[in-house]
């Protein structure tokens, strides 16, 4: 089996929790209870990035709530349980902290329902399945 | 009742003819906005022998209008059309009758110059001063002074001469009237590919890219993805309208490139890093994506042909012996690849956008054609409709077409699990074999040789 060599990592790359939202498990065979996949993390880090109100209000709308919640928890972070009925600039901020400013560069990915690991190295996750496992 | 809109003149650039209405109504849409123009002239206007570089449009408002140029690479400028004729006496004839109020009152008090472009060829100074001293019968130059530097108002005269035409034969027509906007080609020489960090075997014509995520609306609060990111062109492009952007491949090399360089170089290079959302390792014939609720705008790509870059997905090979990995080296494993066939690429795709894409949302890529090329070739699907299908000469035989489709009706599982052959389309198509498109040449049969009595 061929390994695959990275080249030197550079800084900033680093799956957000906004891509983590819309990831589910693709092993053949795993149908049910593959959403969310359940973050691993070893090295998370804060970068600060330019908060977008617009955008957070477009994509409020498109996100699973609960995957935010359980992913927030993983990472140590706090948000509401549940989307609240007024969505101001705070709320917003908030978001965009979690799913746009907390980092993973190193980690996994974990199937609840097959327990596939889908690692996250220089903070690209590698969803690639096997050739058995199409 | 419907306000008659006023009538404007659209000056394009010389380059990618077919390209040019698309793109303008994609952004007459984005801007919510509408435009009435004759359908002959817009046949002209696409022709690839470059019959015409002008569109007379109307549009409801000056504002649109600013919009639309504030983006567009195919428009040189638009002006509001005071007159148009086969010859200057005309023209000038048309205007004082048409136009005298205006020409009377508008300038009072107003620096003013005026700037005569010819579709065909470029003008000296002092011809276009032989170009204006025929327009001496106006009363604009009683009006205002004019400016060479500084002005409140750019009046073009604008020749349609034809192509190939010395300075001596006689004009096709003459538009004139006061400048709008220009439009926002200087972007182009922005991302000129001389000054990127990273150029792959894949990486794309800056212009063409513009365009590209111009017929996404890729805008502010946007997320788009480019499931063949490759070099990453298209998320610069569309991040230079405001998008946040996602990409994708199956190989890691082809994002990380090499030294150092890579598409994560090109977003830090232009300053797009708060509009760079992630890069995965995705096997695009496996899409890991959620699909309960649609969350892309646009996906924007040029998929892999089999010819030059190869086609690949995940997949087991016929092969008499294997071994099964062993789990603690899933990760570092290099999945096997197979051939993954251009009419499956296709497919996967247009499945991928109808699952992914919110309404209105938009899928753009690239299509490799051949002069066999027929409508029905098209990938097609229920909840996808095609509005735009520009093609791109790159060789005798070999061009691609930017196809553009807009999501105008939900997936449905129970509908749209299993299509008939008619809903997919890509009958018989001929970018099912490619690779005999490009390579095939015909055996050599001396008999049937046009110049066969010629050859001794």
């Amino acid at each position: 089996e061929r390994q695959q060599t990275l080249p030197r990592p550079l800084d900033s790359i680093h799956m957000k929790l906004l891509t983590h939202n819309l990831l589910m498990c693709n092993n053949k065979g795993c149908n049910m209870n593959n959403y969310p996949l359940h973050i691993r993390p070893v090295q998370v880090e804060r970068k600060e990035k330019q908060f977008n109100e617009a955008f957070m209000r477009h994509m409020l709308g498109k996100l699973e709530w609960s995957a935010i919640v359980s992913a927030s928890k993983a990472l140590n972070f706090v948000v509401p349980e549940e989307i609240p009925a007024e969505q101001d600039e705070p709320f917003l901020r908030t978001l965009h902290q979690v799913i746009n400013e907390l980092d993973v560069v190193s980690g996994a990915l974990v199937c609840s329902n097959c327990n596939r690991e889908y690692p996250i190295e220089n903070g690209i996750p590698n969803m690639l399945l096997s050739e058995e496992e199409v | 009742p419907h306000r008659k809109m006023k009538e404007y003149i659209c000056h394009f650039a010389q380059s990618h003819p077919s390209f040019r209405l698309p793109e303008l109504l994609s952004l007459v849409e984005l801007y919510g906005g509408e435009a009435e123009y004759d359908e002959e002239e817009a046949l002209a206007l696409a022709s690839k022998d470059d019959e015409t570089p002008f569109l007379r449009v109307r549009f409801p408002s000056e504002t649109l209008i600013k919009n639309i140029c504030s983006r567009s690479m195919t428009i040189y400028g638009i002006y509001e059309l005071w007159g148009v004729s086969d010859t200057y006496e005309g023209l000038v004839k048309q205007m004082i009758c048409d136009k005298e109020e205006e020409m009377r009152t508008m300038l009072i008090g107003k620096k003013w110059k005026m700037a005569v472009e010819a579709f065909g060829r470029s003008y000296s100074r002092q011809e276009q001063l032989d170009v204006m001293s025929k327009l001496k019968d106006l009363p604009l130059w009683e009006q205002g002074s004019v400016s060479m530097k500084e002005y409140d108002y750019l009046f073009g005269v604008l020749e349609d001469i034809g192509v190939r035409k010395s300075a001596t034969d006689p004009i096709k027509r003459v538009y004139f009237g006061p400048l709008i906007s220009y439009g926002h080609r200087e972007a182009i020489y922005r991302y000129n590919l001389r000054s990127r960090q990273f150029l792959g075997t894949t990486s794309m014509d800056p212009e063409l890219s513009l365009i590209a995520a111009n017929m996404a609306q890729a805008r502010p609060g946007s997320l788009i993805y480019d499931p063949f990111v490759g070099t990453g062109s298209f998320l610069v492009s569309c991040a230079h309208f405001g998008a946040m952007t996602m990409g994708a491949d199956l190989d890691i090399r082809t994002t990380q490139g090499t030294g150092g360089a890579s598409v994560l170089g090109n977003m830090r290079q232009y300053e797009f890093m708060d509009q760079f959302v992630d890069i995965l390792l995705i096997d695009a014939s496996r899409p890991p994506w959620r699909m309960a609720r649609p969350f892309l705008d646009s996906i924007i790509c040029d998929p892999p042909y089999g010819i030059r870059a190869g086609a690949r997905k995940i997949g087991k090979r016929e092969k008499p012996k294997w071994r099964p990995i062993p789990a603690d080296l899933n990760a570092a494993h290099f999945p096997q690849c197979v051939q993954y066939d251009v009419p499956d690429v296709m497919r996967d795709l247009l499945t991928f956008a109808a699952k992914s894409l919110v309404m209105g949302g938009r899928l753009v890529y690239w299509l490799p054609t051949t002069p066999e090329y027929k409508d029905s070739d098209l990938p097609l699907h229920p909840c996808l409709r095609l509005v735009g299908n520009s093609l791109q000469t790159l060789t005798l035989r070999w061009g691609r077409r930017l196809i553009t489709m807009v999501k105008v009706l939900e997936y449905d599982d129970k509908i749209h699990n299993s299509l008939a052959p008619e809903d997919e389309g890509q009958l018989t198509a001929a970018h099912g074999s490619l690779r005999s498109a490009v390579y095939w040449r015909p055996r050599r049969d001396p008999t049937s040789s046009p110049l066969a009595s010629d050859t001794p």
